[in-house]
């Protein structure tokens, strides 16, 4: 691995807000995990608790996290990860020990996506730990499992490009609040987009596919060529976003 | 003596606005060359340019025979700089964050790092963390990071800034030395007039951007001025003298001695006034430039002793 990739790793394991967040997800996943059964949540959040407990249970919270939560605690991680370092002058200190610019932008991104790719498998083994406190073995359904772990590694593959876009924009922006403000923005965009009939837009919209594979196919397996039409347009998105930042890095003046 | 930095015809623009407009200038090892200018003069935009930090419109630099354009990688090898404030991971310890930055370059021996905080005096702080440093800490410390793999050239921007009168000696001794011994080249942008004006070898001053003055700093001081400092006897006559002799300008008067300024005539003929008067002439001297004389001089700021 390379010496800067090491270094922005380790800078990311120092994150406090990953610990927090992920210690506020468990609870959170633990507490549905132990209520969801009760008839109060049941009526609250509109769920047929025989469906979204047991071997489910790990594909109903990933919800949580594979969209607005997880979108949003990328973009505050990112802004620590990239803009906070760049006020702080940090973000070129290794150009001054003859690192180049393509090489630092590759370093960060590797570690953002290698982390986004992370976090989402940990929310996967969160969820099923929850669900195995909470229903022990019967969650283990092996055709569910399979199913389940699938769209976790597409939500991951989402999630990992949409932290490109991230990047991309920190690297624009250069600016925290500004960051937050945009991805706010493809938040409001992305469910408008959903939840519209404009079908063509839908096709070529990087949110909607996710949307398809956590909703429209909820405990279903997902068809093949859903799968790799998803897949190869988040992957174009992906390409976009990540010549973008390749570019702006090279014309940054620190 | 091989050149270690040549910069030629310098420019950067940010939108309609002109930072630094045809700045060159050389420099040989083990000399140091001060940057000086009023804030916004284009000296961070031109230590950033060099580093690479800031794409330039147009020129050229070349740092040890390696132009930043065609080798980038071999020519920014050969420097090591601290810009802006002194910028460490806080949550790391001063010896991990040399550490960090040790790990990228190539084949720097695991020692270094030792031997570097040490020669800045910080090898008894080298476990604490940076976030509990000073200002004049972290300072030092940005001039061993600067210092990693012994570059030929170190660049460093306002590095006295938030240092004690103490702390201000420590640091431009310390740069003195490794000039001297290890033959390094440094480029110091500083505020620091007095200081600069006694250990840089070089000056270059800046102001909107352009290059006013530059040379050698002993050579741009030696030049006399027209301001004489006098001794002379018979105070009362040589005052009412002074005052009223044309082409000079009685500036201060402390006892019997005099400070004028030969404004339309020279020295010789000042002289010749003088014993023309009956004076006897206890002590006569011609001043010589201070820098700061010359950068308020040149910079348009205010000064009472340079015409």
């Amino acid at each position: 691995m390379h010496p800067l990739t090491k270094l922005y790793a380790r800078k990311m394991f120092r994150q406090k807000l990953i610990y927090v967040f992920f210690i506020c997800f468990f609870t959170a996943s633990f507490f549905y995990a132990f209520l969801i059964q009760a008839p109060q949540i049941e009526d609250m959040l509109n769920i047929d608790v025989r469906i979204v407990g047991r071997k489910n249970f790990p594909e109903f919270m990933m919800r949580f996290y594979v969209g607005t939560v997880g979108i949003l605690f990328n973009a505050f991680l990112m802004t620590l990860f990239i803009c906070e370092e760049d006020r702080n002058k940090l973000l070129y200190q290794p150009l001054l020990h003859g690192e180049s610019r393509n090489q630092m932008i590759l370093s960060k991104i590797c570690v953002a996506l290698s982390m986004s790719m992370a976090f989402i498998l940990l929310t996967a083994f969160i969820n099923y730990a929850t669900a195995f406190m909470r229903w022990g073995k019967e969650i283990f359904d092996a055709a569910a499992v399979i199913r389940i772990l699938e769209k976790y590694l597409l939500s991951g593959v989402y999630m990992s490009v949409i932290t490109l876009g991230i990047i991309a924009l920190c690297v624009c922006t250069r600016n925290p609040w500004k960051t937050i403000f945009f991805m706010i923005l493809y938040i409001l965009i992305d469910a408008f987009i959903c939840n519209s009939d404009l079908s063509l837009v839908q096709k070529i919209w990087i949110g909607y596919y996710p949307d398809l594979w956590l909703f429209s196919y909820e405990y279903q397996g997902i068809p093949l060529s859903e799968a790799l039409g998803g897949i190869l347009v988040i992957a174009l998105y992906g390409v976009v976003f990540f010549q973008i930042s390749l570019h702006r890095i090279k014309k940054m003046n620190f | 003596m091989e050149k270690i930095i040549t910069v030629q015809n310098l420019r950067k623009t940010y939108k309609r606005e002109t930072a630094v407009e045809n700045v060159c200038f050389e420099l040989l090892p083990g000399n140091i060359m001060g940057l000086l200018g009023t804030n916004g003069a284009g000296k961070t935009t031109t230590l950033k340019m060099i580093t690479n930090l800031c794409p330039r419109d147009k020129g050229e630099i070349i740092i040890d025979g390696a132009s930043l354009d065609s080798n980038p990688k071999l020519a920014l090898s050969k420097i090591g700089a601290s810009l802006d404030t002194p910028a460490f991971y806080p949550e790391l310890t001063a010896k991990e964050n040399m550490e960090c930055f040790a790990n990228l370059h190539q084949n720097i021996p695991h020692r270094q790092v030792a031997e570097l905080l040490n020669y800045v005096g910080l090898s008894a702080q080298a476990e604490k963390k940076v976030k509990k440093f000073s200002l004049g800490m972290k300072q030092r410390l940005a001039l061993a990071r600067a210092m990693l793999g012994k570059p030929k050239l170190i660049i460093l921007d306002e590095p006295a800034n938030g240092l004690d009168p103490q702390g201000q000696i420590d640091l431009y001794r310390l740069i003195s030395d490794m000039a001297n011994n290890q033959n390094t080249a440094f480029i110091v942008s500083s505020h620091q007039l007095h200081d600069m004006e006694k250990f840089c070898t070089d000056i270059l001053i800046l102001d909107k951007g352009k290059s006013i003055l530059q040379g050698k700093t002993q050579q741009i001081l030696s030049e006399p001025t027209n301001i004489v400092d006098c001794v002379l006897e018979d105070t009362e006559h040589a005052a009412r003298l002074l005052s009223r002799l044309h082409g000079i300008h009685l500036t201060s008067q402390n006892g019997n001695h005099f400070t004028v300024i030969l404004e339309y005539i020279c020295l010789d003929e000042f002289i010749r006034k003088l014993m023309e008067n009956n004076l006897y002439i206890g002590h006569l001297s011609v001043r010589k430039h201070s820098l700061q004389d010359l950068f308020l001089k040149l910079t348009g700021g205010e000064t009472s002793c340079i015409h």
